[in-house]
């Protein structure tokens, strides 16, 4: 089952701040919604139920994008690759691409 | 020459030589012409009672009648000047001593037996006094400069809880009695209450959430059950230094750690006082370690828990370390 704070961007289909705009707490019993923030109304658990599948590939397809951006490497080593062969990093980055496909 | 006459109300008169002093006896009654009738023999006895008929009547005795029993009308008797009235022998006795002084003698004891002795003026003791029963003095009206502590004895220990110790109640109010245990939780003796507890296994924490840690029971130290695992309740009004440690997990490459911080919860609210131990969207963390303490006043009912919140780049749960995440505390004032 996906987390609560992905089914929430999913509800609102945009980047939530989960420190301003939602607050989820966990007391011990489960994560809850303490604080709503946005215009948007409030789900309910019902309609957070039904955005379980999407959530989940939304995880899912975040994990693949931060595989993908440690086997990058970072900004600066790329720059360094593709000044000296840009081709070979072309290469590079299109198999880490094809080793960590998204849902 | 001396003669007896017999008169005319049956009375009986004897004369002396020259016929100028008599005593009569009539009816009983011995009466004379001279102010003093003396009985010349070493022992009278009387049948039955003796009375001294005229107001200021003296009662002499001594040879030189140098001890007096004076007669006052509507007042008594009075024993003249500083003499005595013994009791047994010369030891006991009761004396005038002076104008204005009583004076109460005896060898070994003066043994006054009473339901009750009632002294309305000032006492003063010279020797020591005991009592057999418990006194009772008016309250607040022992001086405290007038307890001798110089002269206790030292308790030869060291002072336990369970010990004594006098306070006045309010200042001014009503002494009572206060065991060491109480004064040593007033001056925060001992800084207790204190507690500590490890997290016993691995919390997985939800991203993005404020998330109560839990589970911090282990190598628990809790004399005074403070401390259950997640929350801290002293029950003591004081200043407390609490302190948490917490290690952060991510699983893997993919859900890397961008932001951890731990958020002391004050009576179930967000204290804002936040310690923030990892915070680099771009990083590619897999632990981040943190360590944060407060200094935090507490009334008897207040209490503490800690909550931490993460993020990482997966946006997935991320996981607090049993083995490094722990919490304490104790009482400094």
């Amino acid at each position: 089952m996906a987390q609560l704070n992905n089914k929430i961007r999913k509800y609102l289909g945009r980047e939530v701040d989960f420190r301003k705009d939602v607050l989820l707490q966990d007391d011990g019993d489960g994560v809850y919604i303490k604080e709503w923030n946005v215009e948007e109304a409030q789900p309910t658990q019902e309609q957070l139920d039904a955005l379980d599948a999407q959530a989940t590939t939304l995880e899912s397809n975040n994990k693949v994008d931060s595989t993908r951006r440690t086997a990058y490497g970072s900004w600066n080593d790329q720059l360094d690759e593709i000044y000296h062969d840009i081709d070979a990093w072309k290469a590079r980055i299109k198999a880490v691409k094809d080793a960590n496909a998204k849902e | 020459m001396a003669e007896i006459r017999i008169n005319a109300t049956g009375g009986v008169k004897l004369y002396d030589a020259d016929d100028s002093h008599y005593a009569q006896i009539v009816a009983g009654t011995i009466t004379s012409n001279v102010d003093a009738i003396t009985l010349g023999h070493d022992t009278v006895t009387i049948a039955d009672n003796l009375s001294l008929g005229s107001d200021s009547a003296v009662l002499k005795f001594g040879a030189d009648g140098d001890t007096t029993l004076t007669h006052t009308d509507g007042t008594g008797l009075t024993l003249n000047s500083t003499n005595k009235l013994c009791f047994n022998d010369a030891s006991q006795f009761i004396q005038g001593s002076s104008n204005a002084v009583l004076s109460l003698g005896a060898t070994d004891e003066i043994d006054l037996t009473a339901t009750a002795v009632d002294l309305n003026g000032t006492l003063n003791v010279s020797g020591v006094a005991t009592f057999q029963s418990t006194p009772v003095f008016p309250d607040g009206s022992l001086a405290l400069a007038d307890l001798d502590i110089d002269g206790g004895t030292d308790i030869g220990a060291a002072v336990v809880d369970a010990d004594l110790f006098i306070v006045d109640d309010g200042a001014g109010g009503t002494n009572r009695k206060v065991t060491a245990s109480r004064i040593k939780t007033y001056v925060g003796g001992n800084n207790t209450p204190l507690f500590y507890g490890k997290m016993g296994s691995n919390q997985t924490v939800a991203s993005e959430a404020m998330v109560k840690l839990t589970g911090m029971t282990t190598n628990e130290i809790d004399n005074d059950s403070v401390w259950d695992g997640s929350k801290f309740l002293p029950g003591v009004a004081g200043w407390y230094y609490l302190h948490i440690n917490i290690v952060i997990t991510w699983a893997s490459a993919g859900n890397d750690g961008h932001r951890a911080q731990t958020n002391w919860y004050f009576n179930g609210s967000d204290m804002a006082v936040n310690h923030i131990f990892l915070h680099d969207s771009a990083s590619t963390a897999l632990m981040a370690s943190g360590s944060d303490a407060i200094l935090q006043y507490f009334d008897a009912d207040d209490y503490m828990e800690i909550y931490v919140y993460t993020e990482n780049s997966g946006n997935t749960a991320d996981t607090a370390v049993a083995t490094y995440t722990h919490m304490e505390g104790f009482r400094i004032a």
